[in-house]
């Protein structure tokens, strides 16, 4: 019988003439698993890096203004779309890397500790060149609804009865600016005594943040006490940020009284 | 099914990998064959012939009492083997039928060596489950 099943699998090899797979194909398809599992981590690194550039990117410096405690501001803005990103690529990391010759080697915790480390370690690096604010500015400018999702600084400012608004600036005159907000509302701007950071002429078609006050609930006209772009350009990186300076923020505070936002939201 | 695993095997001789051993890579090419071909077929595989060695080997290891009539004692732990789940009985068959260690089993299984030292402790457990509704441990 053993004899019989040797011949007919020499029989079988002959016939059908059957031979050993190339050394290379399974070569490659081991570096392709180690590859797209090196892809995924650095997928996570860049999510990391995005969702620490949106956190830092915040509007920290006037949370009071903005009627938040820190942690209601970070329930509100932190970046979930990102975080379920990055752990959908670690999910998928360790997928992979489990799918590779030695993969099943490593336990579930020694695995995961090394992707998540790998994709912090990343991110931290990523972030720090700049990579972050890269990929947040071009997710800003060409997904639909990534401001509702991804990065939502703009929905969380957007409150000009509390002396915040955000725009985009459309055009400069000498009776102010044009600026468009997110619902496509323009407004003018009053910028005689405004804290301008940054060149003005550079803001126009920019998406700023201006802190000030609503001169008539009924009109779109807004007086600026200070204005700034509202993404971080590479030469004014996130380390370079400055919080609102105590000038602008004693008139926040001597602003005509309004209701607070929390309040404002209960009734 | 013999035949078309050495076919098997055949075809992917060069993707031996020289940290393994050569009988753990087959027992895993076999076992994947066999797992997926009963899948396919939606069959339960063959049961397994007890030696009378190992049915020593499981019942000294459970405390299964050993006046119990020997073909009786194969009949019902091959009844409670083929009762626990399929990952449980895998670990088993390669424990005690196999008599491979961890490592080996790791390497068939591809799993890592911890879990596969809980899968057995589980096995175990559960294997002796079915066993004690017979009365036997």
């Amino acid at each position: 019988m053993k004899h019989s099943l040797q011949n007919t699998v020499l029989e079988r090899i002959k016939q059908e003439d059957i031979s050993p797979k190339p050394k290379w194909e399974f070569l490659v398809k081991e570096y392709l698993v180690w590859a797209s599992a090196g892809f995924l981590v650095v997928l996570g690194g860049v999510s990391i890096a995005t969702a620490i550039s949106i956190v830092v990117m915040g509007d920290w410096d006037i949370l009071e203004f903005l009627g938040h405690t820190p942690l209601s501001y970070t329930l509100v803005s932190l970046p979930y779309a990102w975080i379920v990103s990055l752990l959908g690529f670690m999910f998928l990391a360790d997928y992979n890397i489990r799918h590779t010759k030695t993969g099943y080697k490593f336990s579930l915790l020694k695995l995961m500790a090394g992707i998540v480390f790998s994709s912090v370690f990343l991110g931290i690096l990523l972030c720090s060149i700049g990579v972050g604010l890269a990929v947040d500015r071009v997710m800003t400018q060409h997904v639909p609804l990534y401001t509702q999702v991804g990065n939502r600084r703009a929905i969380n400012l957007m409150h000009p009865e509390f002396g915040a608004l955000v725009g985009k600036v459309i055009d400069q005159h000498e009776d102010g600016w044009t600026v468009k907000d997110l619902r496509r509302t323009e407004w003018i701007v009053i910028v005689d005594e405004a804290d301008i950071l940054g060149d003005p002429s550079s803001l126009v078609g920019m998406p700023v943040r201006i802190l000030g006050e609503r001169e008539d609930t009924q009109q779109f006209v807004f007086e600026a006490f200070e204005i700034r772009a509202l993404e971080h350009t590479r030469q004014q990186s996130l380390k370079e940020r400055h919080p609102v300076n105590e000038r602008v923020r004693q008139r926040m505070k001597h602003r005509t009284p309004q209701r607070n936002p929390v309040q404002n939201i209960a009734q | 099914m013999l035949q078309e695993i050495f076919l098997l095997v055949y075809k992917n001789l060069r993707e031996v990998d020289p940290s393994l051993s050569f009988s753990s890579w087959i027992y895993r090419i076999t076992h994947n064959y066999v797992r997926s071909h009963f899948r396919m077929t939606q069959a339960r595989p063959q049961t397994v012939d007890l030696a009378p060695a190992i049915i020593e080997s499981i019942s000294s290891d459970l405390d299964i009492a050993t006046s119990v009539d020997q073909s009786i004692l194969k009949e019902k732990i091959r009844a409670a083997l083929y009762a626990i789940d399929e990952k449980y009985r895998s670990v088993l068959i390669l424990k005690f039928l196999e008599q491979k260690d961890y490592e080996e089993i790791s390497d068939i299984l591809k799993k890592p060596s911890g879990t596969i030292g809980t899968l057995i402790h589980r096995a175990k457990k559960k294997l002796k489950e079915e066993l004690q509704q017979e009365n036997l441990v």
